[in-house]
């Protein structure tokens, strides 16, 4: 379960020995969430706080939101951001969005750029704003998972599970081995079929029409199986605080040989991917960021894996049922598109035969899938994490003293966007826009929240 | 280097028979509370986080398929009585429709007897990427809506029929009115999902709220083939569902 280990002290002291991970404002307490090897820490922060975002780049946005959206006051200002435009007359700035071709979400950019290079791209985020962390905090424990796994329906499984250990972690209603086995095999469906739809998305990218349609092919033969399980093709309606709702059906002969000749097709697919010229030149050097790049915005997920940095949650700290399955976590270098293609591509070879240990481990692990929670005890404070195919979710839980619950959700994709923006400053011309966008695979649904 | 095209033909028919063939149950998608003789209780309406959950001027029970995001809660209040079942059938041209058990499916509009291809223009009004998803399996190999005559074009100047997901938020909504006003007439609004139907978990407002809607398309999200079916009906086109 999750370790909260509250510290005191001043957060900028720890830029360097650990990686920030959330900003909470929770009822007009304010938490800061940073991980070390092995666990979280917390720091509790009177406000007003220092303003960190200019030099430590993944409290930006952090800051910004607290700010905007929790009235969260802080001190004195940093240097504030030149205006690119002022000081720059040849450049002009163009936007991009909220209506997209090929049926994605909306999202809001304007573009700086100066021709054919891309001088810098400005995100607006909030646009879907659905105040969904407010809505966590009105409702019983048990809808809890329910409205969680529709931040994002692509992170349904990561999202609910965070919140749900949140919940446990407050509650001490420890889910029994056989639901954790269960919550293994659908958080690694999820990761295959975002896995897959970013293949698919990727593809695109490079005009690759075949490629993209075989990945959607192979996404829906995964959507499909997940569906069996389930009745929901983004797994809704399984995760429950304490375990599961209920236990589903075991998966049949048929159910694993399917997942069995989809792994071969999948495997297939990628080796004739990533030996296609066209698509590798396209990707390789695009959307560059460095090691320490990483570190400054505290990447996440495969992104971060793709930088050097070999962190997973399913690993380190371990959680739920991963240790005693065991998994290898791939790491690359160069951080660029390709860098993020590779670190997926066999990250998908890993969750598909964690799906299968996992149920050979069901067939042996009986027992019940829930353990009933009990109310939250007023005062507790917990926090619930899980790693998503983006990365790492967060849910920062704080029951005040007259019970009434608050909710702050730190999902990937809030420190992907802004990684992704900066990879596109100066370097890089139109046409890699689009690569990176998709290379990060970020969601807008989950950063608006 | 590979070659794709080769592969693509090797692979052979992967799009489903539907609409000249019943779906496969691995296409019908999200499952929904069947009513059976289950009967109307404060307590029954009280566990749905949607509110979907009402009583008809006789006391009967009735669900608002419009608001049911298919949780399933009320079902494990009624275990003898609520079940929850695979359908793909749940639209209708008309709000008052989608009330549970008297649905009136999609009745053919004004397009029935239109020849030529529809186009759609998405527009996300807020939604939870659910939808996209959906729209992008849609347009893929597996359901393939283009067989149909059925385009996505991004232009509103080329759209007959404008698409919105998500319960429109604060900040989209007026980006939803201006991509309406620049929709040539005639034009044409389906709302897609539970979000843009009603609001759903979020609010009380869904797009007819904003726009007259001529379709409505629950589901959380609806699967692919539903709005597949759906459309067809509106267009008058026959569907073989058995
Ligand atoms: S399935 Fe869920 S949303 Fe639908 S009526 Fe039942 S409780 Fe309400």
């Amino acid at each position: 379960m999750s370790t909260l280990i509250p510290m005191a002290g001043d957060l900028a002291a720890w830029r360097g020995r650990a990686r920030f991970a959330q900003l909470a404002v929770l009822g007009g307490e304010v938490r800061q969430v940073l991980y070390r090897e092995g666990g979280y820490l917390v720091l509790r922060a009177e406000p007003p706080l220092p303003r960190l975002g200019e030099s430590w780049p993944a409290l930006y946005w952090a800051e910004l939101e607290a700010e905007r959206w929790y009235g969260l006051a802080f001190s004195a200002q940093e240097g504030q951001g030149r205006d690119l435009l002022d000081s720059n007359p040849q450049l002009f700035a163009f936007p991009y969005g909220p209506v997209r071709e090929t049926q994605s979400e909306a999202i809001f950019h304007r573009i700086v750029s100066g021709g054919e290079r891309i001088a810098a791209v400005e995100l607006r985020p909030f646009l879907k704003r659905r105040g969904v962390e407010r809505r966590l905090g009105e409702i019983p424990l048990a809808w809890l998972p329910r409205v969680a796994e529709r931040l994002a329906a692509l992170s349904s499984v990561a999202d609910s599970l965070a919140v749900a250990r949140a919940a446990e972690a407050a509650t001490g209603a420890v889910p029994p081995p056989r639901a954790e086995l269960w919550r293994v095999v659908f958080a690694e469906l999820e990761r295959l079929y975002n896995h897959l739809d970013y293949f698919a998305r990727q593809a695109a990218t490079a005009t690759l029409r075949v490629g993209e349609a075989q990945a959607a092919t192979l996404k829906e033969g995964v959507q499909r199986l997940a569906e069996q399980l389930s009745a929901s093709r983004f797994l809704r309606g399984l995760v429950a605080v304490g375990g599961l709702v209920a236990e589903p059906p075991l998966p049949s002969g048929s159910w694993l040989a399917e997942l069995d000749a989809l792994q071969r097709r999948a495997a297939a697919y990628l080796d004739r991917l990533l030996a296609t010229e066209l698509f590798v030149d396209r990707l390789e050097r695009s959307g560059a960021v460095s090691r320490q790049g990483a570190l400054d915005f505290c990447l996440v997920g495969p992104s971060a894996r793709a930088s050097g940095l070999g962190q997973d949650l399913r690993v380190d700290p371990g959680y739920g049922a991963y240790p005693e399955l065991g998994l290898g976590v791939p790491i690359h270098e160069e951080g660029d598109a390709l860098a993020r293609c590779r670190v997926r591509a066999e990250e998908l070879r890993i969750s598909f035969d964690l799906i299968q240990r996992a149920v050979s481990a069901l067939r042996r692990v009986g027992g019940p899938v829930h353990n009933p929670p009990g109310p939250l005890p007023p005062g507790s404070e917990a926090l619930g994490y899980a790693e998503g195919p983006r990365g790492e979710t967060l849910a920062y839980l704080r029951c005040d003293a007259s019970g009434q619950p608050h909710w702050a959700l730190r999902p990937a994709s809030q420190l992907l966007w802004p990684a992704f923006a900066q990879g596109m400053r100066m370097s890089s011309s139109q046409m890699d826009y689009i690569i990176n966008q998709v290379s990060f695979h970020p969601l807008q649904a989950a950063w608006d929240r | 280097m590979p070659s794709w095209t080769w592969q693509g033909l090797r692979a052979g028919r992967q799009t489903t028979r539907y609409p000249k063939r019943p779906p496969e149950p691995a296409e019908l998608g999200m499952s929904w509370p069947s009513l059976g003789a289950a009967e109307f209780s404060a307590e029954l309406a009280a566990s749905c986080p949607t509110a979907a959950i009402s009583a008809s001027s006789q006391g009967e029970l009735r669900i608002d398929y419009g608001r049911c995001i298919g949780c399933g809660i009320c079902a494990r209040h009624r275990p003898e009585e609520i079940a929850m079942l695979r359908r793909c059938d749940v639209a209708s041209t008309a709000r008052a429709g989608l009330i549970a058990p008297e649905l009136l499916g999609p009745a053919p509009g004004p397009l029935a007897r239109f020849r030529g291809s529809l186009h759609l223009l998405h527009f996300d009004a807020g939604s939870d990427g659910g939808e996209e998803s959906e729209l992008q399996q849609l347009v893929s190999p597996a359901y393939d809506l283009h067989r149909l005559g059925i385009f996505f074009t991004p232009s509103p100047r080329h759209a007959d029929v404008l698409l919105v997901t998500g319960s429109p938020t604060a900040a989209l909504s007026p980006g939803l009115l201006e991509v309406y006003a620049a929709m040539p007439a005639p034009k044409w609004v389906v709302a897609y999902g539970t979000d843009a139907v009603s609001g759903g978990l979020w609010s009380e407002r869904g797009v007819d709220a904003y726009l007259p809607v001529d379709l409505y398309v629950p589901g959380s999200p609806p699967s692919p083939l539903a709005l597949l079916r759906s459309l067809l009906l509106w267009l008058g086109k026959e569907v073989v569902d058995t």
